[in-house]
């Protein structure tokens, strides 16, 4: 399907002031694949929302100029056709799920097209068979793990059989597994001559099946551009667009923090277990860490695939998650689960649950009563929150609602904070913002500890790293010059390009190999001994 | 709670269309609980095997563990209020009274509906609804109602532990914003949902005027008829009683 902007501006009815998008002039052809992309407050999002008719059908406001489908405007075809031929996927697996079980929600959109039974269960077969989620029918979906639940929310819509695809960062709450299975998926898509739209600001899982790049800027396109010519681009100006890149550019991001090593002791864990529920298989795990050593003074990465038990450990550390066999203990002064609970704070991966006043500034103060207005001033303006200082926390976009809550962490003077994917929803700029912040109240806490899957701001901002697999300690390693190499391999041992894995193994076998594994480590051997 | 409306298809046992459920609950409800026709006998005796039924479709859902709970304190309930009751008295045998039939009369009803809702999924609802010609704008919410439920209750978890964070509890240093930073949060977090699903549902084309379909395979079965003889038997029996009497 052909998508025409002709002169397209939009005004949402809550946001009178400013146009989100203004004079957008651009033609997608029948079948192609548009990297949508831009800093969060670009504009991106509306266009997507533009194109499927729920800006101004649903997010009412004003409309000028003409989106054409196929030659026909938008406002002149009814919401149901738009939705037999435009599909989208949201950020949130979560909110876009009519059914509790898996099959029933991949029913829904054609049973809403009133096709009949038979047909419908035909083309789930054919769906689950194609993106290879049989496993995955007939089952619940609370429990799914984000990557499973987005694998079937793209089901559903494939099962309608739509000319156009809308992606709105669907990679947001996904680990590094599933974001290449996303991609596999819309490189079925993109053969099956389907016109797709990915929003995004992680750019580069889908590089390979993109054709045209659209860079947004404060409401306009500002460059369009085809993919030789973006992937020329250097990775300073990438950035400088709040553009995210990709595990192969590692090698770029070497940080000069060589062997940091603090001298304030340790926190030890011993045998910590506990029972909990993953999601992948609906089985119970159990965590089993007989012994990890947490140096004191640092800012530890906590990573792993989905499932491994990363959230469950920082909840039995944090103390809402009762281990009573577990011994934890603070440079030989052992913590009761209360003494953690008191002494911790923990930032969850959905921020909404958090915000609690309202404003801003009352976030901070709830935090730390006795804090002053100029400190509250100084950390708002580190993390670009110093507009927002009255807001209601809840009117803020994700992305500031992340950094808000990560500022009333960092405002509560505990002594082991923990924060569970806090840059999921940012940019470049501010995920670098934030990387600051927590690195400015090191010194006050006894360490900070951050489940991330985003190697840009482990290399930025951590100095530990700890690996879980399967709910106990693979390794544990400072980030020095050979941490940093190890978690290299951690992030290439499987090398994916263009979501598509390439090389497979493990870092000896890989070495041995000609391939951009090794082309790549030789090339991060060479920098690391330039730095040093 | 997470248990609510989604049911795990592959392990559930035996199959009951939803409106044999729906029979089932109504009949419990009217002869179980309310009582109605309890000065026949015959009926008394059917409400007291209603009461059973319960256990019996636990037991083929393979919920043990409820069904051995709720089926012990049923049998030992029963006893205690036929056998124990009669000789005794004074306060002691007011108190066990109301006790034995205050859980014999609602228990029932109770454990009926916590096996439906953990038994039955939400299109099956709907197709069930469909079926019973009850009108699009009465299903769509009510469903779209069903499928919150289990939502808000991870919220009210999340929020809790987000509030431990910050020492608002019940003695701590914030408690007397206890219930108001429950509240705001789950309603900012309902009201998100609940757009965040409309905007879906529009693209997913709920709002399409053909009539909607329903994969759900619903109809009734050797078992359907079982429950649906099971449940109306109390009705036939005062029906033909008051005949009996009129003539």
């Amino acid at each position: 399907m052909k998508i025409q902007f002709e002169n397209v501006s939009f005004r949402y009815e809550s946001r009178k002031t400013q146009e989100s998008v203004r004079a957008l002039d651009f033609t997608v052809n029948d079948g192609e694949f548009i990297l949508i992309c831009g800093s969060s407050g670009s504009g991106k999002s509306t266009v997507g929302r533009l194109i499927n008719g729920l800006a101004p059908y649903f997010y009412k406001g004003e409309l000028s100029g003409n989106v054409m489908l196929d030659g026909r405007s938008v406002r002149e075809i009814p919401q149901a056709e738009l939705a037999a031929r435009i599909g989208s996927v949201f950020q949130n697996p979560r909110t876009q799920f009519f059914d509790t079980d898996s099959t029933g929600e991949m029913a829904f959109g054609c049973e809403n097209m009133g096709y009949p039974p038979e047909e419908i269960g035909r083309r789930i077969k054919q769906t689950s068979a194609e993106f290879g989620i049989e496993e995955l029918l007939d089952k619940k979906l609370f429990g799914m793990s984000g990557g499973e639940k987005q694998k079937i929310a793209c089901g559903s819509i494939y099962a309608v059989d739509p000319d156009v695809y809308i992606f709105d960062e669907p990679s947001s709450n996904l680990d590094l597994t599933s974001i290449r299975e996303l991609a596999r998926i819309m490189k079925l898509l993109k053969n099956r001559g389907k016109t797709v739209i990915l929003i995004e600001h992680r750019i580069y899982y889908a590089m390979e099946l993109t054709d045209r790049i659209f860079y947004m800027e404060s409401g306009t396109v500002k460059e369009i551009y085809s993919r030789p010519d973006f992937v020329k681009k250097p990775l300073s100006e990438l950035h400088q667009m709040g553009l995210r890149t990709s595990s192969e550019e590692l090698s770029q991001l070497l940080a000069d923090r060589v062997g940091i090593r603090s001298d304030r002791g340790y926190v030890d864990v011993q045998q910590l277990s506990f029972s909990y529920r993953t999601t992948a298989a609906h089985q119970n795990k159990t965590l089993a860490i007989q012994d990890l050593r947490i140096p004191k003074g640092s800012i530890i990465a906590l990573i792993g695939e989905n499932g491994a038990g990363k959230s469950t450990f920082v909840k039995c550390m944090c103390g809402l998650e009762k281990c009573e066999k577990a011994v934890i203990a603070d440079n030989g002064r052992k913590l009761s689960a209360r003494q953690r609970l008191r002494d911790s704070y923990l930032v969850m991966q959905d921020v909404n649950h958090q915000l609690f006043s309202e404003s801003v500034e009352g976030e901070l103060l709830l935090s730390d009563p006795d804090i002053s207005k100029e400190q509250i001033e100084s950390i708002l303006e580190m993390l670009d929150l110093g507009a927002f200082l009255q807001d209601h926390p809840m009117a803020l976009s994700g992305g500031q609602k992340q950094r808000v809550a990560v500022a009333s962490a960092c405002a509560a003077h505990k002594k082991y904070l923990y924060l569970d994917e806090p840059t999921s929803g940012l940019d470049y700029k501010q995920m670098k913002n934030m990387s600051r912040m927590i690195r400015s109240i090191k010194e006050n806490v006894s360490f900070v500890m951050i489940v991330t899957h985003d190697p840009e701001f482990i290399f930025e901002c951590c100095d530990h790293i700890i690996e879980l697999e399967k709910g106990s300690v693979k390794s544990t390693y400072p980030l020095d010059k050979n941490g940093q190499m190890k978690l290299c391999e951690h992030f290439m041992s499987r090398v994916i390009d263009g979501g598509r894995i390439v090389q497979q193994g493990k870092h000896n076998e890989l070495m041995q190999k000609d391939g951009i594994y090794r082309t790549f480590v030789n090339d991060r051997k060479k920098a690391v001994s330039r730095k040093l | 709670m997470a248990q609510l409306l989604s049911a795990d298809l592959k392990s559930r046992g035996l199959v009951l269309d939803p409106r044999s459920k729906l029979a089932l609950m109504l009949s419990i409800v009217f002869f179980s609980m309310g009582g109605v026709g309890s000065d026949i006998k015959a009926v008394v005796l059917i409400s007291k095997l209603l009461g059973l039924i319960p256990i019996i479709l636990l037991l083929t859902a393979k919920q043990w563990k409820k069904a051995l709970a709720y089926g012990g304190a049923y049998a030992v309930l029963t006893l205690v209020s036929l056998e124990l009751l009669p000789v005794m008295n004074g306060g002691i045998k007011i108190f066990l009274t109301i006790c034995c039939v205050g859980v014999l009369r609602f228990m029932p009803g109770l454990i009926m509906g916590a096996y439906i809702l953990s038994s039955t999924t939400v299109s099956e609802f709907i197709a069930a609804f469909h079926r019973m010609h009850i009108p699009q704008q009465i299903t769509i919410p009510l469903s779209v109602m069903f499928r919150f439920f289990p939502t808000v209750m991870e919220e009210m978890q999340a929020i809790n532990a987000a509030m431990k964070m910050r020492d608002i509890r019940l003695f701590g240093k914030n408690a007397g914003k206890l219930i108001e930073y429950r509240l705001i949060p789950l309603l900012v977090c309902s009201v998100n949902i609940g757009q965040e699903l409309s905007a879906a549902a529009l693209t997913r084309g709920l709002s399409a005027p053909k009539k909607r379909t329903n994969i759900c395979r619903i109809g009734f079965h050797l078992q359907d008829i079982a429950a649906f003889v099971t449940a109306l038997s109390p009705a036939a029996v005062i029906i033909c009683n008051r005949f009996e009497v009129i003539a």
